[in-house]
């Protein structure tokens, strides 16, 4: 390989986007030639810089709070039902009709069995229907707030309406409603039925209707995650919320994103199929700074006694060591291996959460 | 260690425990992300909720549960596209506004020699970075500060290969140009 050749796939060398083949010619020309050498290592520098780029944001607790509030507004169907009712419906019929197509006998005693199910249905939708007295009464007391989420919006001015079925009276036994006012009584009910009644919803801890012990003692924001999340308080998330506001965690933050984001570049060289080699020169330089840092941060965590933080340094530090002991240009196995291990440990999720 | 398959099956279920989860395990890649796309710390942590809260409430729509991450940050350049454009429409000169912001972030206490760089260094890269145009600064934050893979930011952006590796390098020489006097700082 010449220079002209090689100059111009630095970059994405250095980004582990070109295949084996061009690494390995890279590899040897830059071994060989100063001033493609010397204009890696200008760009491993400048990669180094952007690392040490500290944009000193946190993510505060406050700010899962207000995504909390705003998801419990979100319709819980569409977090629940990625495929559309109607779509496995008409699935599951054809399954059943693709069944009876093959079973003539049983094809005709279904159709019997369907045409006195519809003859049944149809006698009882025909009949007097009692209203029910005690849903019309656990109704009556839903005051005009804004409707819940995800629910049916109040239905507004109906006390006339409920006083008026009130009873286990049948429907066609209050004479003085034509039908138009009873297909109205009917809908209010309904109604009426649907914003009473809890409806199922993912989660929603802002939702003041789930927690909320009297109109005259308002829950804060805080009581009521607590009150329907008590799980939050596990040890885990205290530690996080604590570590969030602790100055001097910050370092170990730092490192840990720069660890996070190593890994992630180590993942991604390139890992072409067939015999050969990766170049990782950059991953094992950068891997050899944060190992020595790894332990001094993770004897600093133990002497502390902050288990959290020792924990992760602790499950971050063997592939720290494996990636600084590689070789130069290590075979695609021996990088495989430790990419298979970083993904059964989950190590770069368990950063990011940290 | 939950898995992001059992996780996204688990908030499709409606278990409140688990986007928490996801939050905070995407959270802070995200936030610094926006941040890099806006420049403004409250807007970041502002569009980073309508990040998640989009998520959520899209969550059906997510086919392979396996590229949850680079599904959120397709979520979250939309949402920061959509940002800057109305910033755009409010105010013609946007890098005049950011500039004011990254002096007013060097500033700061002043402190050790060495954190007094840091923070230096910190204004010139933002400056540098906010001083890009928006698509080449979509793929420098990725590329460098995400370490994206070139496939993932294609899925991200939208972007061909092609296009992103042309900006990328005008991004990166770009930046070599505004950030010279630092880097031979650190040769």
């Amino acid at each position: 390989m010449k220079c002209e050749e090689c100059l111009p796939l630095l970059e994405e060398f250095a980004d582990g986007e070109v295949d084996r083949r061009t690494s390995e010619l890279m590899g040897a020309h830059m071994a060989a030639c100063a001033e493609c050498a010397e204009a890696f290592d200008a760009l491993s520098a400048e990669q180094e810089m952007y690392l040490r780029y500290d944009r000193e944001l946190e993510v505060s607790p406050a700010m899962w709070h207000a995504v909390s509030e705003r998801i419990a507004e979100a319709p819980a169907e569409r977090v629940a039902k990625p495929v559309p009712l109607l779509t496995r419906l008409r699935g599951q019929l054809a399954i059943v009709l693709g069944a009876l197509a093959l079973r003539p006998a049983l094809a005709s005693s279904m159709a019997l069995l369907l045409v006195g199910v519809a003859a049944g249905v149809l006698w009882f939708m025909q009949a007097p229907r009692p209203v029910r007295r005690e849903t019309i009464a656990r109704s009556t007391p839903v005051p005009d707030t804004k409707p819940p989420s995800g629910g049916v919006p109040n239905p507004g001015p109906l006390p006339d309406r409920v006083e008026s079925v009130e009873g286990d009276v049948p429907r066609t036994a209050t004479p003085h409603k034509n039908d138009a006012q009873l297909a109205s009584a009917s809908q209010s009910v309904k109604l009426m039925k649907a914003s009473a009644t809890p409806t199922r919803r993912p989660f929603n801890p802002g939702v003041a209707g789930d927690v909320l012990p009297s109109e005259n003692h308002p829950v804060a924001q805080d009581d009521v995650l607590l009150s329907v999340q008590p799980s939050l308080l596990d040890d885990d998330v205290l530690a996080i919320n604590t570590r969030l506001l602790d100055p001097e965690e910050k370092e170990v933050a730092r490192h840990v994103e720069h660890a996070q984001l190593l890994l992630r570049s180590f993942r991604n060289a390139r890992d072409t199929e067939g015999e050969g080699v990766i170049n990782i020169a950059y991953e094992k330089s950068q891997s050899r700074k944060l190992l020595d840092q790894n332990i001094s941060l993770q004897l600093e965590a133990e002497a502390a006694g902050n288990k959290t933080t020792a924990r992760i340094l602790n499950s971050l530090e063997p592939f720290l060591l494996d990636i600084s002991n590689l070789r130069d240009e290590p075979s695609r196995d021996e990088v495989r291996s430790i990419k298979d291990r970083m993904q059964k440990k989950e190590i770069i999720a368990s950063l990011q959460v940290y | 260690m939950n898995s992001t398959e059992e996780l996204v099956a688990r908030v499709r279920h409606g278990d409140e425990e688990a986007f928490r989860l996801i939050f905070d395990r995407y959270a802070r890649p995200l936030i610094s992300f926006v941040y890099d796309m806006v420049g403004s710390r409250e807007l970041a942590e502002d569009l980073t909720q309508e990040t998640f809260v989009r998520a959520y409430k899209s969550l059906g729509a997510l086919r392979d549960e396996t590229k949850l991450s680079t599904w959120l940050f397709g979520i979250a350049k939309n949402v920061a596209r959509e940002s800057l454009r109305t910033r755009a429409r409010e105010s013609r000169n946007v890098h005049v506004d950011d500039e004011a912001e990254v002096f007013e972030l060097c500033d700061g206490q002043r402190g050790p020699a060495g954190q007094l760089l840091d923070k230096e260094l910190n204004g010139v890269i933002q400056s540098a970075l906010l001083r890009l145009d928006e698509d080449k600064r979509l793929v420098f934050t990725l590329k460098v500060f995400q370490q994206r893979s070139y496939e993932e930011i294609a899925e991200i952006t939208g972007f061909s290969i092609g296009k992103l590796k042309t900006d990328l390098h005008r991004a990166r020489a770009e930046m070599r140009r505004r950030l010279g006097p630092y880097l031979g700082g650190e040769q």
